[in-house]
């Protein structure tokens, strides 16, 4: 018996053992577990929503500030008076969310750029998360299971209709076809 | 229920012994291959990370596992060399484990390193190549054939010359047959 066999088999004893004498604490660990995706994705909704906020409205702003101009609260990627803090805001209007929102091509990059400032105002409703494929389906958003999110989204979509995947991105991609 | 969530309880009430065994290689302490393995899972899951099947998520949980096993180790290390010398050992080896017929490869494993000991398990165990290992771990590939040649010294030390092969995986048997008359 060579090493890998023996360290298989030594492995399996101490499974076996476990499995005879497992505590009855799945249902906890899972708890855990479930109580530690929503506090971190909580964190991380609140890191992209300051970090939003700051690109939709600070950013403007100060760059207003800076360039001698009105110090007006704009939506973000309707203001083109700052190249560089227009930038930050593109990137974060091309995530995955909004596209998985808006999956017509033929809709202009504004509309979606219009609908930021609403993402990110709404701090309640948990749309904060919007870059973060994690941060959008996670607890923070659902207290509990009667509000699915997009992995149960993606199933109803996958069930509903064979041609679309459960990507959005590949959903995205699909589009095109049509034309 | 999410798909994160079924793949969460699948492999808590489905793969946690198997992940308990795998852990306590890497420990060689079964109270802390279990508290190792919770731990593992917890901080797969938590942080939203291999959400789509089983085996994406066990093998991110080994992953985690070694690394792990090898911080604590080492902190460990640590705080023993800060503990006085005259310290007694925290428990005695029983009679029955000393005849066991796994005592012998668990007390070569003790020899190890925690490096070694993970390296020795993930290729192994895993099977995984060194380049694998060496991603997984973060070190260099020469770092953990270092490592490898160095456990497979002490294993051979301890279990014999014919327990340790390190080119086994790279030989194909030859059987010899008689030639035609």
């Amino acid at each position: 018996m060579d090493l890998s066999q023996r360290l298989h088999s030594l492995a399996s004893d101490v499974g076996n053992d476990y499995a005879m004498s497992a505590p009855e604490d799945a249902a906890a660990l899972i708890g855990k577990a479930r109580r530690g995706r929503m506090v971190w994705t909580s964190g991380v909704g609140a890191v992209a929503a300051a970090g939003a906020a700051s690109l939709a409205f600070g950013g403007p702003a100060v760059a207003s500030v800076l360039s001698g101009g009105d110090t007006q609260l704009a939506p973000a990627g309707t203001t083109s008076e700052s190249t560089s803090t227009d930038e930050s805001v593109t990137t974060t209007e091309s995530d995955d969310a909004f596209e998985t929102e808006s999956s017509d091509d033929s809709t202009p990059p504004t509309t979606t750029s219009a609908s930021a400032p609403g993402g990110v105002i709404d701090l309640t409703g948990g749309k904060t998360g919007e870059g973060d494929d994690d941060a959008y389906d996670d607890d923070a958003y659902d207290d509990d299971d009667a509000y699915d999110d997009d992995d149960a989204y993606d199933d109803e979509v996958e069930d509903s209709d064979e041609t679309h995947s459960d990507d959005s991105a590949e959903t995205h991609s699909d589009e095109p076809d049509d034309d | 229920m999410r798909t994160w969530a079924k793949v969460m309880e699948t492999v808590v009430r489905e793969r946690r012994p198997a992940l308990v065994g795998y852990a306590y290689l890497m420990t060689g302490s079964r109270v802390e291959a279990e508290d190792l393995v919770q731990d593992a899972i917890v901080r797969t899951f938590a942080r939203g990370r291999a959400k789509n099947s089983v085996v994406q998520a066990e093998a991110y949980i080994k992953r985690a596992i070694a690394n792990e096993a090898i911080n604590r180790a080492r902190h460990r290390m640590v705080v023993e060399q800060r503990k006085p010398l005259v310290a007694t050992p925290y428990s005695v080896p029983g009679h029955e484990s000393m005849v066991s017929a796994r005592a012998d490869l668990e007390a070569a494993l003790e020899v190890l390193s925690p490096r070694e000991r993970a390296v020795t398990v993930l290729k192994y165990v895993d099977d995984l190549t060194i380049a694998s290992i060496a991603a997984i771990l973060k070190l260099s590939d020469g770092t953990v054939k270092r490592y490898l040649a160095n456990a497979a010294v002490k294993l051979r030390e301890q279990l014999g010359d014919d327990a340790v092969n390190l080119t086994e995986r790279n030989t194909v048997p030859v059987i010899l047959t008689e030639s035609r008359p």
